[in-house]
C-alpha cells in the first residue's frame, strides 16, 4: 500500500475511464454503434473504483478519529493552497456509497439510447467530482470539486432529460451557483481573517478549524453564507424548488445520482465545514435549521402525498427524508449525528432504488402517472416485490435499514429539540401514508389489460441492478453494527470537539472583530514602510492570547 | 532627448519590430503579386516581436527608462508586451484565411494596421510620460478605427468604425485635457516628476484632472458609463478585429491605466480616497450593467461585448484592491486568463459564422443550435471557454482569476463589492450557459443558417483554439507560475 496514493487513485480513476471512452478505438461510435463496449468500459472503471474503495475501507482504522490516508502537495503556495486529501469516519461510508452506486447506475444506463458515450463520460466525470468533494481537506480544493459537480449534472439533465429539461437544468445550476459563490466570499473572508491573526495564508481545513477565532457576529454572517450554499444543495425548505424539477426531468441515472449522492453533499458540507469552522454561528442558527428541516419533513411529505406523478412523489419524499438527516445533524449529539450519517446512506440506497424502479416502469410504458398503472402485482410479481421492499425501507419499517437511521435520529434529536421532533414524527406517519398509497394504487386494484397487459417483469440485467441494493437494505437493517462502528469513534470526537468550541468560545466572548473595512491609506502606508499595520496590532491586542 | 544610444534602440525592439513590420507589409504590397502570403509574414513579424521581448526580458535586470525617460523598460512593460503580442498572434492565427469571408477586401492594409495597432498598444502601456502615452493611444486608436471599418462593403462595419471614431476622439480629447491640467499643475509630463510635484497641489484641480484621465482610460477599457460603444462596435467590426479589441486593446488600456493611476494618485494618499471611490462606483456599475444587459442579447458578438464589459468590472475590482495584497498581481493574472478565453470564444464564433451566412445577424444564438452534434470538438471547446468566462470549473483560468481578484478585494476590505461581483458572476452563468443550451440541448433545425452543416476548422483555426484551450486549463491548474511572477512585476510599481 505504501507509495500508492490511494485516495487520488480513487478520485481520478473514473476520470481516467471517462477519458478512455474517447481514446480507446473500440469505443468509437463506428465500431460500437449500440454503445455496448463503452458501457462495459465505464463499468469496468467504476467497478475498479469500487474495489479500491473497499480496500480503503478494509485498511481504514475506525479508532483513529482524525484524517487517514492523507496526501498533501503544495499547489498555489502564495495562498497556502494545497492539493490535500484525507478520509475519516464521516466521509468514508459516503465515499463507498458513491462508488457503490456508480456501477449500478452504469448498469442501468441501458435506457439511454443516444450518445451513450457522452452520457457515461459525464457520469464518470461526475463521480470524480463527487469523490473529490468528499475527500478534499483543503477548502479551495473542496470548492473546485464542489463546483465541478455542476457541469456534468447540467449536461446529464440537459441532454438526456425530459421535456422541460432546459428549464430544470438551468434552474439547478443557477440556484446552486448563487449559493456557492456567496460561500466563496465567506471562504475569502475566513482565510483573510486567519491571515490577519496568524500572518500566513492557508486554506488547510485543519489549520482553519484550529486557528480561526472569530467573534459571534462575524461567525453568524459567515455561517449564513455557508448555510445558504449547503442548504440549497440539501435542499432545505425554502430553497428546495429546484429539486423536483431536476428530478422529474433528469434521466433515471441522473435522478439516482442526484438523490443518492449529490444531495448529501449539502449536509456533508454542513458537517465538514460550516459547523467546525463557525461553531458560534452554528449555535445561533442550529434551532432555525432544525425548524426548516422539520418544515421540510412535513411539507415535503404533504406535497408528495398530493402528487400524481410517481417520480415527483419520490422527489418530494427526498425533500422530506433529507429533512430528517438535517434534523438529526443539527440536534448535534452523538446518536442523532450518527443516525443522520446512517440515514444518508439509507436514503441513497432506498431512494436510489425507487428511482431505478420508476425508470424500469417508464422505459416500458413511457408514463409516470400513477393513474396509468394499477394491479401490476399480478402482472409483474418480482417487480412488485422489489417495489414493496424499497417502499418499506423508505418508510423505515423495522428490520430494514431506514428504521435504524430514523430511530437514531429521532431518539437523538428528541434530547435537543423535543417539540420539533414530535412534529417531525408526523412526517413518518405521512411517509407511510403516501408511500403505501402509491404502492396500493399502482400494484393492487384492477389491471388495465389494454394499457398494461404487455408489461414484462424485470429482466435478469435489471435483477442484477437491484440485487445489491436489496441485500443492503436488510444487511444494514439487521446488522448496523459494522457500519456504525466505522463512524462512531469519529463522530464522537467530532461532536465533542465542536461542542467544546461552542462552549469555550462563548465563554471568552472575544471582544474584537476582524474588520477589513478599516483598510485605510494609513494601513497601506505603514505596510509599505515595513511597519506592522496599526490595524493588525489592534487585532492582536484585542483578545488572542 | 539629446543622445539616443544603441541600448535604447535595442530595448525598444519589441515596439520597433511590429512598427517596421507594418511599413514593410505596405511596401511589399506594392511590389509583390496580389496573393502574397501577408498573413504568414505578419505572423513572422509577431514571432520576431516575441523574440525581441525575450531579448529584452533577459536583459531587464536594471530598471530604467528608454530615450531619456520616454518609455519604461521594466518587467511590467515586458509582461504587457508579452500579453499584447501573444493575444495579437493568437487572433491573427485564428483569422488566417478568413478575412474574405469577413468582408475584408484589402488584406495588405488590414495587416499593416493590425501591426500598427499592436505597436501602439505597446507604447501606450510602456509610456513613462504623458505625451508618449497619448501618442501610443492615438497610434493604437487610429489603426483600430480603420480596422473596424475594414469590411468596406458591409454597412455595419462602417457604422462601427464611425461610432468608435467619434466617441473615441472625445475620449482622447478628455484624456489630453487631463494631461494638460497635470502639466499646468506640475510643469512636467514625466510620471515620476508629476507624482512628486502633485503633493500639495490644488486638490480640486487634481481631482478634475484625475477624472479626465479616468474618462480616457475607462473608455478604452470599456467600462460603464463609457461602454455604450462596445456592443455596436464589437458587433459591426469583423470578428478578428473584435477579438483583437476585446483582448489586446483592453489589456493594454488596463496596463496603462494601472500604471498611470497608481503612480500618480495612489502614491499621493490625499487623492487616494477620491480615486478609489470613483473606481468603486465604476466597478460596481460595470459589473451589474455588463452582466445584466448581456442576459437579453441574441447576437453572440453583442453578448460577448457585454460580457467583456462585465469582465472589465471584475478587473476594476482588482484595480481597487491594494497592490500589497495582491490586487495588481491578480489583475495581471486575470488579463492573461481573460485574454485566452475570450479569444477562444470569438474564435469559435468566427468559425461557426464563417461557415454559415455572411448576412446580417449571422451570429445569432440560433446559429449555434445543434453544434454539439455536428461539430462536437468545436462545441466542447466553446463550452470550456464559456465555463471559464463564467468562472466555473473545469474552466479553470476564469475561476482562478476570479479567485485571485475577489480574494485580494476581500483582504482590501471591499467585501461588499465582492458580494456584488459574485452575484453578477452568478447572473453571468445564465447567458453563458444559454449558448451551451443552444449547442447541446436544442437540435439544429433543418435549413440554412444553423450549424447543421459542420463548420470548417482549418489548421490555423484549430491550432489557435487548441492553444487557447490549453492555456485556459494550464493557467488554471498551475496559476502560481504566472501569479508569482506577476507579484514580483507589480512590486516594481510601488
Amino acid at each position: 500500500m505504501e507509495g500508492l496514493p490511494l485516495l487520488s487513485t480513487i478520485i481520478f480513476l473514473p476520470l481516467l475511464g471517462a477519458v478512455m471512452l474517447y481514446l480507446l478505438p473500440v469505443c468509437k461510435p463506428a465500431s460500437d454503434s449500440d454503445g455496448e463496449v463503452s458501457r462495459y468500459t465505464a463499468l469496468i472503471f467504476s467497478l475498479m473504483t469500487f474495489v479500491l474503495s473497499v480496500i480503503l475501507l478494509v485498511a481504514f482504522v475506525p479508532e483513529q478519529t482524525d484524517m487517514q490516508f492523507r496526501e498533501s502537495a503544495s499547489w498555489i503556495p502564495s495562498f497556502g493552497i494545497h492539493y490535500q486529501l484525507g478520509v475519516d469516519g464521516i466521509s468514508i461510508l459516503l465515499v463507498l456509497l458513491t462508488t457503490f452506486l456508480m456501477p449500478i447506475i452504469i448498469l442501468a444506463s441501458r435506457s439511454v439510447k443516444d450518445g451513450v458515450r457522452a452520457y457515461l463520460f459525464h457520469m464518470l466525470a461526475l463521480e470524480t467530482a463527487m469523490l473529490g468533494t468528499l475527500l478534499a481537506t483543503d477548502v479551495f480544493l473542496f470548492y473546485i470539486f464542489w463546483e465541478l459537480m455542476l457541469a456534468p449534472m447540467y449536461f446529464i439533465i440537459g441532454i438526456w432529460g425530459g421535456k422541460r429539461r432546459i428549464y430544470a437544468t438551468l434552474k439547478f445550476v443557477l440556484y446552486t451557483v448563487f449559493g456557492s459563490l456567496l460561500m466563496l466570499v465567506a471562504i475569502f473572508y475566513s482565510v483573510n481573517a486567519y491571515a490577519a491573526l496568524h500572518g500566513e495564508y492557508t486554506f488547510d481545513l485543519a489549520k482553519l478549524q484550529e486557528g480561526l477565532v472569530l467573534s459571534r457576529n462575524v461567525q453568524i454572517w459567515l455561517f449564513a453564507a455557508f448555510a445558504l450554499a449547503f442548504g440549497i444543495k440539501v435542499p432545505l425548505f425554502p430553497f428546495h424548488t429546484w429539486l423536483p424539477d431536476a428530478h422529474v426531468e433528469a434521466p433515471t441515472g441522473g435522478s439516482v445520482v442526484l438523490a443518492g449522492v449529490l444531495l448529501k453533499m449539502g449536509l456533508y458540507g454542513f458537517i465538514r465545514f460550516a459547523y467546525p469552522l463557525f461553531p458560534l454561528g452554528a449555535q445561533v442558527f442550529g434551532p432555525y435549521l432544525a425548524l426548516l428541516a422539520v418544515i421540510g419533513i412535513v411539507y415535503g411529505a404533504l406535497v408528495a402525498w398530493a402528487q400524481s406523478d410517481i417520480k415527483k412523489l419520490v422527489a418530494y419524499s427526498s425533500v422530506s427524508h433529507l429533512g430528517y438527516c438535517v434534523l438529526g445533524f443539527v440536534a448535534f449529539n452523538v446518536a442523532s449525528t450518527t443516525g443522520s450519517l446512517y440515514q444518508m446512506l439509507n436514503h441513497g440506497i432506498s431512494t436510489g432504488a425507487l428511482f431505478l424502479l420508476v425508470g424500469v416502469l417508464y422505459d416500458r410504458k413511457h408514463t409516470r402517472l400513477i393513474a396509468d398503472y394499477g394491479g401490476l402485482a399480478a402482472k409483474v410479481p418480482v417487480f412488485a416485490f422489489l417495489f414493496l421492499v424499497f417502499t418499506l425501507s423508505s418508510i423505515a419499517l423495522p428490520l430494514t435499514n431506514g428504521f435504524i437511521g430514523e430511530f437514531l435520529i429521532l431518539s437523538g434529536s428528541f434530547q435537543t429539540f423535543p417539540i420539533l421532533t414530535a412534529v417531525a414524527v408526523i412526517g413518518v406517519i405521512l411517509g407511510a401514508i403516501y408511500m403505501l398509497g402509491l404502492y396500493m394504487k399502482t400494484m393492487y386494484g384492477e389491471l388495465d389489460e389494454s394499457k398494461n397487459g404487455d408489461l414484462t417483469d424485470v429482466n435478469s440485467r435489471e435483477l442484477l441492478v437491484f440485487t445489491p441494493l436489496f441485500a443492503l437494505v436488510f444487511v444494514m437493517g439487521i446488522m448496523p453494527g459494522p457500519f456504525l462502528r466505522v463512524m462512531t469513534p469519529t463522530v464522537e470526537s467530532y461532536v465533542q470537539n465542536v461542542q467544546a468550541k461552542m462552549v469555550t468560545v462563548a465563554q471568552e466572548e472575544l471582544d474584537y472583530d476582524f474588520n477589513p473595512a478599516e483598510f485605510s491609506p494609513d494601513t497601506v502606508l505603514s505596510k509599505r514602510r515595513g511597519e506592522a499595520s496599526p490595524l493588525a496590532q489592534v487585532r492582536f491586542e484585542g483578545g488572542l492570547q | 532627448m539629446a543622445n539616443v544610444s544603441m541600448v535604447d534602440v535595442l530595448f525598444a525592439l519589441p515596439i520597433l519590430v511590429p512598427s517596421l513590420g507594418a511599413l514593410l507589409v505596405l511596401l511589399l504590397d506594392v511590389f509583390l503579386e496580389e496573393n502574397w502570403p501577408r498573413g504568414i509574414f505578419t505572423g513572422v513579424v509577431l514571432v520576431g516581436t516575441l523574440g525581441a521581448i525575450k531579448y529584452v526580458s533577459d536583459a531587464s535586470g536594471v530598471e530604467t527608462t528608454l530615450f531619456s525617460g520616454v518609455l519604461y523598460h521594466d518587467p511590467f512593460s515586458v509582461y504587457f508586451f508579452l500579453i499584447i503580442t501573444v493575444t495579437a498572434a493568437l487572433t491573427l492565427l485564428m483569422s488566417e484565411g478568413r478575412l474574405r469571408q469577413e468582408g475584408i477586401e484589402n488584406p495588405g492594409e488590414f495587416y499593416a494596421l493590425y501591426l500598427m495597432a499592436t505597436a501602439g498598444a505597446m507604447i501606450f502601456v510602456a509610456a513613462a510620460e504623458l505625451i508618449t502615452l497619448f501618442l501610443g493611444l492615438e497610434i493604437m486608436s487610429m489603426a483600430l478605427y480603420c480596422l473596424c471599418g475594414s469590411a468596406v462593403r458591409l454597412s455595419r462595419s462602417s457604422e462601427s468604425a464611425l461610432k468608435y471614431f467619434f466617441l473615441g476622439s472625445f475620449s482622447s480629447a478628455f484624456l489630453l485635457f487631463g494631461i494638460a491640467l497635470l502639466y499646468g499643475l506640475t510643469g512636467s509630463t514625466q510620471l515620476e516628476v508629476i507624482s512628486e510635484n502633485l503633493v500639495g497641489s490644488n486638490s480640486f484641480v487634481v481631482a478634475i484632472a484625475m477624472g479626465f484621465l479616468l474618462f480616457g482610460f475607462i473608455f478604452k477599457i470599456g467600462a460603464v458609463p463609457f461602454h455604450f460603444w462596445a456592443p455596436d462596435v464589437y458587433q459591426g467590426a469583423p470578428t478578428p478585429v473584435t477579438a483583437f479589441m476585446a483582448c489586446t486593446i483592453k489589456a493594454s488600456a488596463l496596463g496603462a491605466a494601472l500604471r498611470v493611476l497608481w503612480m500618480l494618485f495612489v502614491e499621493n494618499y490625499e487623492y487616494y480616497q477620491i480615486w478609489s471611490d470613483a473606481v468603486w462606483m465604476i466597478a460596481i456599475l460595470t459589473m451589474i450593467i455588463g452582466n445584466v444587459v448581456a442576459l437579453r442579447q441574441r447576437s453572440l458578438k453583442r453578448m460577448l461585448a457585454y460580457s467583456s464589459v462585465g469582465h472589465a468590472g471584475y478587473m476594476l475590482v482588482a484595480f481597487l484592491a491594494p497592490m500589497e495584497w495582491g490586487g495588481g498581481a491578480a489583475l495581471l493574472y486575470y488579463i492573461a486568463g481573460y485574454g485566452v478565453m475570450t479569444i477562444g470564444a470569438f474564435g469559435v464564433v468566427l468559425a461557426v459564422t464563417a461557415a454559415g451566412a455572411q448576412e446580417r445577424d449571422g451570429d445569432d444564438i440560433t446559429t449555434f443550435n445543434g453544434l454539439g452534434n455536428s461539430s462536437p470538438v468545436l462545441a466542447a471547446l466553446m463550452t470550456l471557454f464559456l465555463l471559464s468566462l463564467a468562472g466555473l470549473p473545469p474552466g479553470m483560468a476564469g475561476f482562478v482569476g476570479k479567485f485571485y481578484v475577489f480574494s485580494a478585494a476581500v483582504s482590501g476590505g471591499y467585501t461588499g463589492l465582492v458580494i456584488v461581483g459574485v452575484l453578477c458572476s452568478a447572473v453571468s452563468c445564465y447567458y453563458y450557459l444559454r449558448v451551451v443550451v443552444a449547442m447541446y440541448f436544442i437540435p439544429a433545425e433543418a435549413g440554412a443558417g444553423d450549424a447543421s452543416v459542420a463548420p470548417t476548422v482549418g489548421l490555423s483555426m484549430g491550432s489557435a483554439l487548441g492553444l487557447c484551450a490549453g492555456a485556459v486549463l494550464l493557467l488554471g491548474l498551475f496559476p502560481s507560475f504566472v501569479y508569482d511572477s506577476a507579484k514580483l512585476i507589480v512590486s516594481g510599481l510601488y
